[in-house]
């Protein structure tokens, strides 16, 4: 089973309270969650699909997608966690709860506030997901990295070659994800914020599969104003 | 949703453009699988077409030789997941006397309107035509270039009421191959020759009876009828030529695009009493026509891989340049599989 977890969570949490938050904030004509729970809910190879939602905004979601979506797809709502690794474990147990675990079991894990998403980045992730335990979206870096401790002075600049930048999805074999989140003490796992570096630090190779530049996570104010521009572009063009 | 579509900007560029499909109670959503570059999209794309259609038309997305797989359809007439070869004309008007394909408000995908290089297309049901469940769809994406052929002969056939025993095609590209197989199929007893002049390409013609190279033809040759499928400046000779071996009332079918106008003998076109007949592009029964050829002759769906000259994954931008810039020197088709 290809199951797909579009989280919602973490985002409501960052933006100005006087807004939506993010994934219910307009892109042209529809929240950001529902252009995002598109592209899987149209995908033939996703099966079933779980929104990891602020627990404030449990019910709105299953309203709105209630609305806004016509294709026949299975798809729960559930409450999220504080961030990310938590609403992915979250997603993972209710899978696990709800159907139970094979070995063939693969979960993607996609922003929801990343509408750009591509089928082509989502079917490079289920053929990686077939392959490997863990498969990570990335692109290479635009700008140089610099690490720094202090956040003062420049402790390194690695060079620029070996740098990607993270995307979504995140994609786990459901039953190796689960099977090491069981193994380690809860403390471990409380202390990471993302579920790939937990994986990788617990001894899984992870597979990188090509992203998009075009694959933006819509955070700030600026964020939606070039999400808009995308679609308003046809318009001038035209 | 959200709809990713490549367009040619300019000569040689394309550019993604995003933008918002709205989902509509009766079309349904086809993601584009096979997509075949055609002479057109190259005129297009290396910028063969005058400045002034240039300008009128892009940015435009190229392609109308597609199969697809059907996403979402809303009255639930086609599953999820079944495979379609789409008709890249739609036009809103009837005519009992004007084929769909020649009424005025026909709209044509990478003319007039969007072709198929996008992560989804909406189509009405009439626009597509299913596959059945278990066939190899790459083919199918032939369908359009081999309807256009059904086209042509069937006018002819029609025209000539069923006196075409001795067929001449003229061109050994593409639409001279598909023009053949259709003559084969419709026509099992005619006798086909081919008028081509590169040796490589007209080797390929083995259903053919007879290639000639156009240099050498023997000087008491006739025909009944003439497919022009040669387009652009060497049309002209293949007019010139066909004019001259077609016998008295036999008919001309001409296919081939030229961007310039063409001179036409009009002295031996009426002292012959010939038919010079215009056929470009297909409607729906010749699509049935031309994937009823591909699905009941095994034969035919065989040899016609042989004019799959490169097929070409494409997942990024610069697959589709790569793509473009090889099908300018194939000599028979190059094919995409839309992976973007």
């Amino acid at each position: 089973m290809i199951y797909a977890s579009i989280l919602a969570a973490g985002a409501a949490e960052k933006d100005d309270k006087r807004t939506l938050p993010r994934p219910y904030t307009l892109l042209g004509n529809k929240p950001i969650l529902i252009h995002t729970l598109e592209q899987f809910a149209i995908s033939s190879k996703i099966d079933k699909i779980i929104i990891v939602a602020n627990s404030d905004w449990v019910v709105y979601t299953q309203e709105l997608v209630k609305k806004s979506i016509p294709f026949a797809k299975e798809i729960h709502v559930i409450r999220g966690g504080e961030n990310k690794n938590r609403s992915i474990s979250m997603a993972a147990k209710y899978i696990e709860e709800t159907w139970g675990v094979t070995e063939e079991d693969i979960l993607l894990n996609h922003d929801a506030i990343r509408p750009f998403i591509s089928q082509r980045i989502i079917e490079d992730n289920i053929e990686a997901g077939k392959r490997y335990s863990v498969a990570n979206t990335v692109m290479p870096t635009v700008d140089t990295i610099v690490i720094s401790e202090d956040k003062q002075t420049a402790d390194s600049i690695p060079p620029k070659s070996r740098m990607y930048s993270e995307q979504t999805p995140q994609t786990f074999q459901l039953k190796q994800f689960l099977d090491t989140y069981y193994s380690l003490p809860e403390e471990v796992f409380e202390k990471e914020n993302d579920s790939v570096r937990f994986m990788l630090n617990h001894g899984h190779e992870v597979y990188l599969v090509a992203g998009d530049y075009s694959n933006i996570k819509i955070v700030t104010a600026f964020d939606v104003e070039v999400a808009n521009a995308f679609l308003r572009r046809m318009e001038h063009d035209k | 949703m959200i709809n990713k579509i490549v367009r040619l900007v300019g000569v040689k560029q394309f550019d993604v453009y995003y933008e918002e499909l709205p989902l509509s109670s009766d079309k349904l959503v086809i993601r584009p699988e096979y997509l075949s570059i055609c002479a057109a999209d190259l005129r297009y794309y290396t910028g063969q077409r005058n400045r002034e259609a240039l300008k009128k038309k892009l940015p435009l997305s190229l392609i109308h030789e597609a199969t697809g797989t059907v996403l979402y359809d809303p009255l639930g007439r086609l599953e999820a997941g079944s495979k379609v070869v789409m008709i890249p004309n739609t036009y809103s008007s009837e005519s009992d006397f004007i084929k769909g394909n020649y009424q005025k408000n026909s709209c044509f995908r990478s003319s007039d309107i969007d072709g198929f290089m996008q992560d989804y297309v909406l189509c009405d049901y009439d626009r597509v035509i299913p596959l059945r469940k278990g066939e190899v769809d790459e083919i199918y994406v032939l369908s359009e270039l081999i309807s256009t052929s059904v086209n042509a002969v069937s006018n002819s056939i029609l025209h000539m009421q069923g006196a075409c025993r001795r067929i001449g095609i003229w061109g050994d590209g593409n639409l001279g191959f598909t023009t053949m197989i259709t003559v084969r199929s419709l026509l099992p007893d005619a006798e086909i020759i081919i008028f081509g002049h590169n040796v490589r390409k007209s080797l390929n013609f083995i259903m053919a009876d007879k290639v000639y190279n156009t240099e050498n033809i023997p000087s008491d040759m006739e025909l009944d009828c003439a497919f022009e499928c040669v387009g652009g400046v060497n049309s002209v000779h293949a007019i010139r030529q066909s004019i001259e071996l077609v016998r008295p009332q036999g008919c001309i079918s001409l296919l081939g695009v030229s961007e310039e106008p063409v001179p036409i003998d009009t002295r031996q076109v009426l002292s012959k009493g010939l038919s010079l007949l215009g056929n470009s592009r297909s409607e729906r029964c010749d699509f049935e026509t031309a994937i009823g050829i591909i699905r009941e002759h095994d034969e035919f769906k065989t040899y016609l891989g042989t004019i799959i000259s490169e097929r070409k994954k494409v997942k990024m931008i610069s697959d589709i340049y790569y793509a473009f810039e090889h099908a300018q020197i194939n000599d028979f088709k190059t094919i995409m599989k839309w992976e973007m």
